[in-house]
């Protein structure tokens, strides 16, 4: 995992062979195994009546009812170090991370690669946390406290990164990966950079490239799930250009994500520049943004967070719908990932709404059941 | 006693006199100093009103947007965000002049920044971190604003403490003192004057 995209390409022989196996409807890995002890943990996730019964609750009962179920291990562990909503949050995410991590073990093959590079996200997010706390000189404890390790990057590598003294010898060890192809494109060494976002931004990319190099369009279930990361890079996409567009910021690079579903990318460079009905009708054009357009003119008002949230509810409640129609393909395995970190997402809503002391109506609309 | 300082001379009356107008000019411009140093704390109070209950008001706001972006995105996703800022804001004290009164001028330098200058890449952060930097971003400069408006407010106050006291010792204690003086002088000089006349008078007879 987290190889450059270069390296997955060695040559023209390598490359016609990656283009003949592409579509041949035959997978790598062991998915009848896989997908029977994701229906196992799936059937352990929370339901749609405990989340209403929490948002009864008060924040230590809703760590007691977590401590009774399938985050027993870390509330128990973790309860002599926090308190409140700082132990569920962490609690829910080291039992995120654990599980993935799992998920990773016993994954074989193509499969493991797919998933792998999927949870990559986490280790994207982790190496930007530790580059950003070296920056701003964090000590190794703060920046360690903020690592969930739910990637193919081990907490112990992770740890051994943010020991390191420098930024210089962080990309060193990061040497062949995403991370350091990111910064190499750039043409700078870690000292040399001024400002980070820019390599933020490449890594990102960097990782959505790799993703859809690495999911195949073999057979119907890889076909899907392909889409369903495409139809992310549209969000994400979607995210950056009303951010732009009401900021009125400009940036000196690309920020938009290659291999969206539905939005080219050429076109959302030319939409930052827009008024608000120019943007209203080229938003009008697509599926996706049909809804949204008619709300574009209470942008200032709404913000573009809740904005986006309604199209990111939907797009993850999709990840579920095919999958019982291709039962021992990727997409159960997806749609457990995707549904456990809703699940998370969730309790970490009802805890910090409920400490924030936001109305219950509040946090059910940011919910994602 | 004051009277017991002064020999009831002329010259001492004289120089009296002259201290005694002296003090009532200076008690009138301080009176009227006083009076615009209340006009001016009264403008100055609307603005600390207004500013106060705007700071309330964006204290909320913010408190509830981080909220919000600490329940959807964590507060690992909220704290790792804000670590990713280089740019810390800068602060430039100048002092101006109100009335003879020294007050604070601040002025503030990077606290409203674009999303680029935030630190932290566009596409991999939520829309909900840029919208809490923003509230706090708005609540930092009227912090700013009200810090430099009630530190005016306070000068202003102990300025017309002090020209009120100055008014008073003025107006209930030394002027009335001098005229005291002034027509006990006048009051010894005028029986010297008699004592004179009746001694001449004396003389003229024998």
């Amino acid at each position: 995992m987290a190889a450059p995209v270069n390296s997955a390409l060695p040559s023209e022989w390598a490359r016609y062979l990656r283009r003949i196996t592409r579509w041949i409807p035959i997978e790598s890995g062991n998915y009848p195994y896989v997908t029977a002890r994701v229906r196992a943990k799936k059937a352990a996730l929370l339901s749609q009546d405990t989340y209403e019964r929490m948002l009864q609750m008060e924040i230590p009962q809703i760590a007691r009812v977590l401590s009774e179920g399938a985050y027993k291990a870390e509330i128990l562990a973790l309860a002599t170090k926090a308190s409140g909503v700082d132990l569920i949050e962490l609690a829910t995410s080291r039992n995120l991370a654990a599980v993935y991590t799992q998920i990773i073990e016993f994954s074989e093959g193509e499969l493991r690669q797919m998933i792998g590079w999927y949870l990559d996200r986490f280790d994207v997010q982790n190496i930007k946390t530790i580059v950003r706390g070296k920056l701003f000189g964090a000590s190794p404890e703060e920046i360690e406290e903020d690592i969930v390790a739910a990637g193919s990057m081990r907490e112990t590598f992770l740890r051994s990164l943010i020991a390191l003294p420098s930024l210089d010898e962080v990309f060193d060890r990061l040497d062949g990966t995403i991370h350091s192809q990111a910064l190499r494109e750039m043409g700078l060494r870690p000292s040399e950079v001024q400002k980070w976002n820019e390599w933020e931004d490449r890594l990102t990319k960097l990782y959505y490239d790799n993703l859809l190099v690495v999911i195949p369009e073999r057979t119907e279930g890889t076909r899907l799930m392909r889409e369903f990361v495409r139809r992310e890079i549209d969000i994400v996409n979607l995210r950056t250009l009303l951010r732009l567009w009401a900021s009125k910021a400009t940036l000196r690079y690309d920020p938009f994500v290659d291999g969206g579903l539905e939005i080219p990318k050429a076109e959302l460079a030319e939409m930052i520049s827009l008024d608000v009905n120019g943007l209203t009708a080229r938003l009008r054009d697509y599926a996706l943004t049909e809804d949204l357009a008619a709300q574009i003119k209470d942008l200032q008002a709404l913000g573009v967070g809740s904005l986006v949230r309604s199209v990111e509810k939907l797009h993850l409640l999709e990840a579920g719908r095919y999958a019982h129609v291709h039962p021992l393909s990727v997409l159960p395995i997806l749609d457990y990932i995707v549904r456990k970190d809703r699940e998370v997402q969730n309790l970490r809503i009802i805890a910090r709404g409920k400490e924030s002391g936001l109305a219950s109506d509040v946090i059910r609309e940011l919910l994602v059941i | 006693m004051v009277l017991v300082q002064y020999k009831p001379t002329r010259s001492v009356l004289l120089q009296l006199r002259r201290t005694r107008r002296t003090a009532e000019r200076g008690h009138r411009l301080l009176k009227l100093k006083q009076d615009a140093l209340i006009v001016e704390f009264f403008r100055v109070l609307e603005r600390a009103k207004a500013v106060r209950s705007n700071l309330v008001e964006k204290y909320r706001v913010a408190e509830a947007r981080i909220a919000i972006a600490r329940a959807i995105e964590g507060s690992i996703g909220v704290k790792s965000a804000a670590l990713a800022l280089t740019e810390t804001p800068t602060l430039e004290l100048k002092t101006k002049n109100v009335m003879g009164i020294l007050v604070p001028k601040i002025n503030a330098k990077s606290v409203r920044k674009t999303i680029d200058q935030r630190g932290y890449g566009i596409i991999g952060t939520s829309p909900r971190i840029d919208e809490a930097a923003e509230a706090y971003e708005n609540l930092v400069e009227d912090v700013i604003t009200a810090a430099e408006i009630e530190t005016t407010m306070r000068r202003l106050i102990e300025e017309i403490e002090k020209v009120k006291r100055r008014v008073n010792a003025l107006e209930y204690r030394v002027i009335p003192e001098l005229k005291a003086t002034e027509a006990f002088i006048r009051q010894r000089l005028e029986e010297l004057e008699r004592d004179n006349f009746m001694r001449l008078k004396r003389f003229k007879s024998t």
